[in-house]
């Protein structure tokens, strides 16, 4: 019995390596990748669309290709909403499934020994072999690739997306100042700004090529004067606008106006009121992500930021009763602010008492003896107020410290409003309020 | 005194209003202006007292050419009761009869004790005494009329210009005023100048009458010369009938009816 | 019956005692102006800070308080009631003028177009960026120059009809609220301190709004006390004066120069503020009646009071806040004038 097991076992062996490598022989590569993906009924909708596409045709028949090849099912799923339709524009679709093109003859145990992989259009394909082998993030498998006479088809269970698409999809929705919700869906191309402060902030993030158009307080930087001019949030010029064929216009929350009507054409409007210090540095940040330009944004607010801590960190140091007492003029005389401004917190943070912080109105207008009696240290005067010799004329107002020692300025009105260049406003306070500190 | 009108054309652009109105009127006479409506008798009393100034002609007061006078010597002269004064603000009868005195008074000069008793005979005379404290916006047509008519004579004129002083007033008051004007011409001897509708009074109150029509004087003369049946009917286009009335001891003209 | 000489002098007295009444509220409104401010000073170092300014009697007195108040008072608070009680009186004088001249009760010192015009001079002169003092020269010069185009739009054959100019001056003064409006629309926060221009008020008013203000009105307010008895004949309608002796011409001349020129330096001093040159007039024809004789003194007064009260008010409301004068003399004078236009025993007039 013993002999007849082991001859069946030699006999078997034998038959079993014949028919294996028959085979072998048999199902692999007497099919080219054209024939194997028309034959496989879950890859039907990739067909197509190659077809479609024309990429098919494109292909070399001398060179072997591995094709990372998404199910019917990975179609369905394509989010259509967020990427655009894949029959909507042929670019689209060819550059869409070039990047699942990929030159050579790679299985899956060889791709999971590459850390990346370069597509024919060269962008590349991110592998990842912690647990299952993944490209971008989808599984593939040995078990469903498919071995062609000209390379591989691997099935994924997604469409891929190529980094540079999937980066101007950024899919975000945002409450916004208008506490409305805005979703913007990519990267906008086409920025009209009504608002001058995020005019300055998108040039200081590198985003200005992404401007067709701007408000006419949009002046800085002078680069931004070259945009057409559309009037303003409170008086827009609309045909001009849509005109401009915005993607996204940026305007501030109380042109109601102006949202309403763009709206009403179809135009994804973002309202914005920074009122905080903390707000503009946010808002550079939000821009930042909407503009695909967040490094840039970043590097900012961390510049900004550390100006600010070094001012307010030496400010926290400066006992209560040593801090100046400042009174600042907006543009009509004894006009000022309170500490719910920008411009009032901006005095706070550089160490200022601002002399009106406390008043009920947000813009209060001082009496003239009132602010003699309080006798400020400095007085500072917005630019397009009075001019400094008329405050320093004023009647009694010899008598104030700020006027006997010489400390009557006038600050930039933009430094004290809420764009990236309110640091150099808070700068120019800093060293206007502590001179023998900040030089 | 004489307020001699002679030549006299008015008119706006080309359009003349008034046509060579030649007449002579004298102190101590009344002189009626009649006229059917538009003939031109306003416009006159107005010429008369430099209120519009005449294209051609010459207005003389005693042979002295009144055209270059200015306002206050006017006003010291021609006192005006105008067809229709409308006193809408609270003056008292005694302000409005004061301002009579404005033409005497210097500009910074008060009222005087001599102008208080001009302005006292002008209210007596007027039947006005106790009205004095009274707001004028609160009296009757033919009180406030009164008040006007005192207010001129505390003007102290030589000349005293009435344009339709009756028309507001009820036939007593009627009868009042055309006896203080006849009063007024022949105590105080006035020229007293009257525009009149009332056909029958002009007849029978004034000394002359000057018959106006389209701007041109028809007839001149006494009234019973002027008044007659004949130019009734051309000028006003109406039949009317003259009798003697030995009642009121003038004229009377009943008018019959409109000439067909 | 009452002797007519007796009653004359009677209503004489009357209004001189009025008159004398009237100036004395205005000298007690005047130092409570002084007393009170955002600052609180008591009334008895007001007074001594006050005297220390007169020669000789001040000599004696010793300072127990800082410095700083006698800069409030002498410098802020003297100047600032001296400027609101000049610019009061401009105004209900120029107003009492106006409608007297035109015979209407909506009739004000600003009916000729006047504010709109120093409106737009002094926006003018911010927006072409001129030296601060400009401003109230441009305000002044447009502000006249405003009465003198409407005067002359409506002069037809030496005639100024007044309902000409009336509509001239309103049509006038659109126009240059327009202009006024497009500089604004242009330059947008440049002009927004005339926005507060506009509104009016005392809050800058200093020793040189006393020196600019004064000399007009020295000049204006006697002219007016001149021309009351023409403005009390114009009250009967313009034919009954000029058969008065008045001439009605030169008299309308002399009221729209003046208008011109004393609304124009209060205009270029504080603004334009509404209501006092409409209702100050009507309120003190309702006390003393029409006759302009005792009238524009009677406004003098009453101008003064008012415009000092009101400022008052207008710093202590919300202290150490300002609110514009302008709001507080609608806000206050209108619920005062309706009071006694409902009160009133005679007919206004109109």
């Amino acid at each position: 019995m013993n002999y007849d097991f082991k001859k069946i076992g030699g006999v078997a062996l034998v038959a079993v390596i014949v028919l294996a490598a028959f085979y072998l022989y048999d199902s692999g590569p007497d099919q080219d990748i054209s024939e194997a993906l028309a034959e496989n009924t879950e890859l039907s909708s990739l067909l197509l669309a190659l077809e479609a596409s024309g990429l098919m045709d494109g292909l070399d028949p001398g060179t072997d290709y591995t094709i990372f090849a998404p199910t019917n099912a990975a179609f369905t799923n394509y989010d259509s909403e967020l990427y655009g339709g894949l029959y909507d524009d042929m670019g689209f679709l060819q550059s869409l499934l070039s990047y699942h093109v990929v030159e050579g003859k790679h299985s899956v145990a060889d791709i999971s020994k590459m850390g990346a992989i370069s597509t024919i259009e060269g962008e590349s394909i991110v592998v990842s072999t912690s647990g299952a082998v993944q490209v971008n993030g989808s599984i593939i498998s040995a078990d469903s690739q498919m071995e062609c006479k000209n390379g591989y088809i691997i099935p994924v269970g997604e469409v891929l997306i190529p980094p540079t698409v999937e980066e101007t999809y950024i899919d975000m929705t945002i409450v916004d100042a208008a506490g409305r919700e805005v979703y913007i869906k990519k990267v906008p191309e086409r920025i009209v700004t009504l608002a001058s402060s995020a005019t300055e902030t998108l040039y200081a993030i590198n985003a200005g090529d992404l401007l067709v158009g701007r408000d006419k307080y949009s002046v800085y930087p002078e680069e931004a004067q070259q945009l057409p001019n559309v009037g303003s949030g409170s008086a827009l010029a609309l045909e001009e606008t849509l005109n401009l064929n915005p993607d996204l216009v940026i305007t501030w929350y109380f042109s109601t106006t102006a949202i309403e009507s763009l709206e009403q054409n179809g135009i994804t409007v973002l309202a914005i009121g920074p009122s905080s210090v903390q707000g503009v540095l946010d808002l550079i940040t939000l821009f930042g992500e909407i503009c695909g330009h967040s490094a840039d944004a970043e590097a900012i607010v961390g510049d900004m930021q550390s100006t600010i801590d070094n001012i307010t960190s030496y400010v926290a140091s400066i006992p209560a009763e040593d801090k100046v007492k400042v009174f600042y003029e907006l543009s009509t005389n004894f006009k000022t602010v309170n500490k719910s401004t920008f411009t009032g917190q901006l005095m706070e943070m550089a160490g200022g008492i601002n002399i009106a912080g406390e008043e009920g109105t947000t813009y209060p207008m001082l009496s003239s003896e009132w602010i003699i009696d309080q006798d400020p240290d400095v007085i500072v005067v917005v630019s397009y107020g009075v001019s400094l010799d008329e405050v320093k004329a004023r009647d009694g107002w010899d008598s104030i410290g700020a006027v006997i020692n010489d400390k009557v300025y006038s600050i930039e009105s933009n430094l004290v409003s809420a764009t990236p260049r309110m640091v150099l406003g808070l700068e120019q306070f800093a060293k206007w309020f502590y001179p023998e500190y900040f030089v | 005194m004489e307020l001699q009108v002679s030549s006299l054309d008015f008119g706006y652009f080309t359009k003349n209003v008034l046509k060579n109105i030649s007449f002579t009127a004298r102190s101590g006479e009344v002189f009626g202006i009649v006229g059917p409506n538009g003939s031109g008798k306003t416009t006159l009393l107005k010429c008369l007292r430099m209120a519009l100034v005449p294209k051609r002609g010459k207005i003389k007061l005693d042979g002295e050419d009144i055209t270059k006078w200015d306002r206050t010597e006017i006003a010291k002269y021609f006192g005006v009761v105008p067809q229709n004064t409308n006193i809408s603000f609270p003056f008292t009868v005694l302000e409005i009869v004061m301002m009579g005195r404005i033409p005497h008074l210097g500009r910074m000069q008060s009222e005087g004790k001599e102008d208080i008793e001009i302005v006292k005979r002008a209210m007596k005379l007027t039947a006005i005494s106790d009205l004095y404290y009274r707001y004028a916006s609160n009296l009757s047509g033919g009180e406030v009329q009164r008040v006007i008519i005192a207010r001129a004579l505390a003007q102290q004129p030589k000349i005293l210009l009435l344009d339709e002083p009756t028309s507001n007033l009820d036939i007593n008051h009627q009868f009042e005023t055309m006896k203080l004007i006849r009063y007024l011409a022949k105590k105080e001897n006035m020229i007293v100048v009257i525009i009149s509708h009332d056909l029958n009074l002009s007849m029978r109150y004034c000394d002359n009458l000057l018959l106006l029509d389209g701007g041109k004087v028809f007839s001149a003369g006494r009234p019973e010369d002027v008044l007659t049946s004949e130019n009734i009917r051309k000028v006003y286009g109406v039949e009317a009938r003259i009798d003697y009335n030995t009642a009121i001891k003038s004229n009377q003209i009943t008018l019959i009816d409109v000439v067909e | 019956m009452q002797d007519i000489s007796k009653y004359y002098s009677g209503v004489r007295h009357k209004r001189l005692m009025l008159l004398v009444g009237l100036s004395i509220i205005l000298f007690f409104v005047a130092v409570v102006g002084f007393m009170v401010g955002p600052v609180f000073i008591s009334p008895g170092v007001v007074l001594k800070i006050l005297a220390s300014q007169i020669p000789k009697l001040g000599d004696g007195i010793v300072q127990t308080w800082p410095n700083t108040y006698n800069t409030i008072v002498l410098d802020v608070r003297l100047p600032r009631v001296i400027v609101g009680m000049l610019v009061g009186i401009g105004l209900s004088v120029a107003g009492c003028g106006m409608q007297g001249l035109f015979r209407n009760p909506m009739a004000s010192p600003y009916v000729s177009g006047i504010s709109s015009g120093g409106a737009f001079g002094a926006a003018l002169a911010v927006n072409i960026g001129a030296i601060y003092y400009l401003v109230p020269l441009f305000a002044f010069v447009f502000s006249s120059a405003t009465v003198f185009l409407v005067y002359t739009i409506s002069r037809v054959r030496g005639k100024v009809s007044m309902e000409t100019l009336l509509l001239s001056g309103i049509a006038v003064a659109s126009f240059f609220s327009a202009l006024v409006s497009l500089m604004m629309y242009l330059s947008a926060e440049k002009l927004e301190s005339i926005v507060f221009w506009m509104m009016g008020g005392f809050w800058a008013s200093g020793w040189d709004e006393v020196i600019i203000l004064l000399p007009f009105l020295v000049l204006c307010i006697p002219i007016y006390v001149f021309l009351s008895r023409d403005l009390n004949a114009l009250l009967l309608g313009e034919q009954d004066a000029q058969d008065l002796g008045i001439n009605v011409e030169a008299t309308k001349r002399f009221i729209l120069v003046l208008t011109a020129l004393l609304v124009g330096a209060c205009v270029a001093v504080s603004g334009t503020i509404g209501f006092v040159g409409l209702i100050i007039p009507h309120i003190t024809r309702i006390i003393v009646g029409p006759d302009h004789k005792v009238l524009i003194p009677a406004c003098i007064f009453t101008g003064g009071i008012f415009m000092i009260l009101t400022d008052i008010i207008a710093r202590m409301i919300i202290q150490p806040s300002e609110l514009p004068v302008g709001i507080i003399t609608s806000l206050f004078g209108v619920p005062f004038f309706l009071y006694l236009l409902r009160r009133r025993k005679t007919s206004m007039g109109w």
